[in-house]
């Protein structure tokens, strides 16, 4: 790219005429003082701003966002395959389990199976099954089940010793 | 850097506002001017002005003398800008400042117009909102290079040093821009 065969002379001189637009009379007069009145109250400035302006003003994510910019297939990409990611993600997590598979059942300490319990605890009759084995029709919860066990009198028979033995 | 600006630079960094006001004072009407050319807005101009120079007292202490503090001092200023302006991208307005006496009376503006434009009858006010405007349309990486250099006067080296790029970028850009705001302006220009 060579600049010189433009004759860009006139507008240069058009954009060297912006010089004259000038601020208020007076307003560099205190500039300086509300400036340092700013710091001397404590003011951050832009430091005080929150988690959304830090992330937006890291040198990385400028870097990334320029490039992004400037490069329409590189936003496209980038598009493509989050949309891909999360697609994946919502297959993954709506797919059906082998029946070998016995993760969840292995699991009572896992969140999941914990959350499946209280879902079928809430509303056992639309429990339903996407591998076509149905699931045994559960009782109780596990709270519920661990409540009756503490609530359950327990008869403990002491047999008297015999008199006279 | 001038030896009694790193002087002051040293004195602000262990907190002397008295020096941080002189350095301010320095630099104000470059920083200002930057700004208010990018943004076309005074409110605005004044808004980011401040707050550069308020982070830049801030990180004083980062700042290790590796470039001059006035090289320093308008990357963070430039960088507030162009992230204030990609926030508010659909929402500009337009709040220009009044034209000084001299305008009126500017040689190359009189020669301009009384030779080149087709529109003689072009008032200044018009003209001036017309230049910002087209200012507006260029991308901020863009407007940056042409205000630093034919606004505010700016070699290519200084550019690239504030925009931390390399000089054959600065020329690119300052090319490509100057060809946008040529074909906005194509009535005000022949």
């Amino acid at each position: 790219m060579n600049p010189e065969p433009e004759n860009f002379e006139p507008l240069r001189r058009l954009l060297a005429w912006k010089r004259h637009e000038q601020p208020p009379p007076g307003f560099f007069d205190d500039f300086s003082r509300r400036v340092i009145a700013r710091i001397q109250t404590g003011d951050l400035g832009d430091e005080a701003v929150g988690v959304g302006q830090w992330f937006w003003e890291a040198p990385w994510f400028q870097r990334f966002w320029t490039a992004l910019e400037r490069k329409p297939a590189l936003a496209g990409a980038f598009g493509l395959s989050v949309c891909g990611l999360l697609l994946t993600g919502i297959i993954c997590s709506v797919a059906p389990k082998e029946p070998g598979s016995q993760d969840f059942l292995h699991g009572t300490q896992s969140l999941q199976a914990i959350a499946a319990l209280r879902v079928a605890d809430q509303a056992p009759v639309f429990v339903s099954s996407t591998n076509g084995v149905m699931p045994e029709p559960l009782q109780n919860s596990l709270f519920e089940q661990f409540r009756n066990s503490q609530v359950q009198p327990r008869l403990i028979r002491v047999s008297e010793p015999a008199v006279g033995q | 850097m001038p030896a009694d600006e790193m002087d002051q630079v040293k004195r602000a960094r262990k907190g002397d506002l008295a020096a941080y006001d002189a350095l301010v004072l320095r630099y104000q009407e470059r920083i200002y001017a930057t700004i208010y050319h990018m943004t076309a807005n005074h409110e605005d101009a004044n808004d980011l002005a401040q707050e550069a120079f308020i982070k830049a007292f801030h990180a004083l202490k980062s700042f290790k003398g590796g470039s001059s503090f006035y090289t320093w001092v308008y990357r963070i200023a430039v960088n507030k800008t162009i992230n204030f302006l990609k926030q508010r991208k659909h929402k500009a307005q337009l709040s220009l400042n009044d034209l000084d006496l001299n305008a009126e009376h500017d040689p190359d503006l009189v020669a301009l117009i009384s030779e080149k434009t087709p529109r003689r009858e072009i008032g200044l006010a018009e003209l001036q909102e017309k230049l910002n405007a087209a200012m507006q349309k260029l991308s901020e990486y863009h407007r940056l290079v042409v205000t630093l250099h034919d606004v505010q006067g700016l070699s290519h080296e200084e550019i690239a040093k504030i925009m931390d790029c390399n000089i054959g970028t600065v020329r690119s850009r300052l090319f490509y821009a100057r060809q946008q705001l040529q074909a906005h302006l194509s009535d005000y220009l022949k």
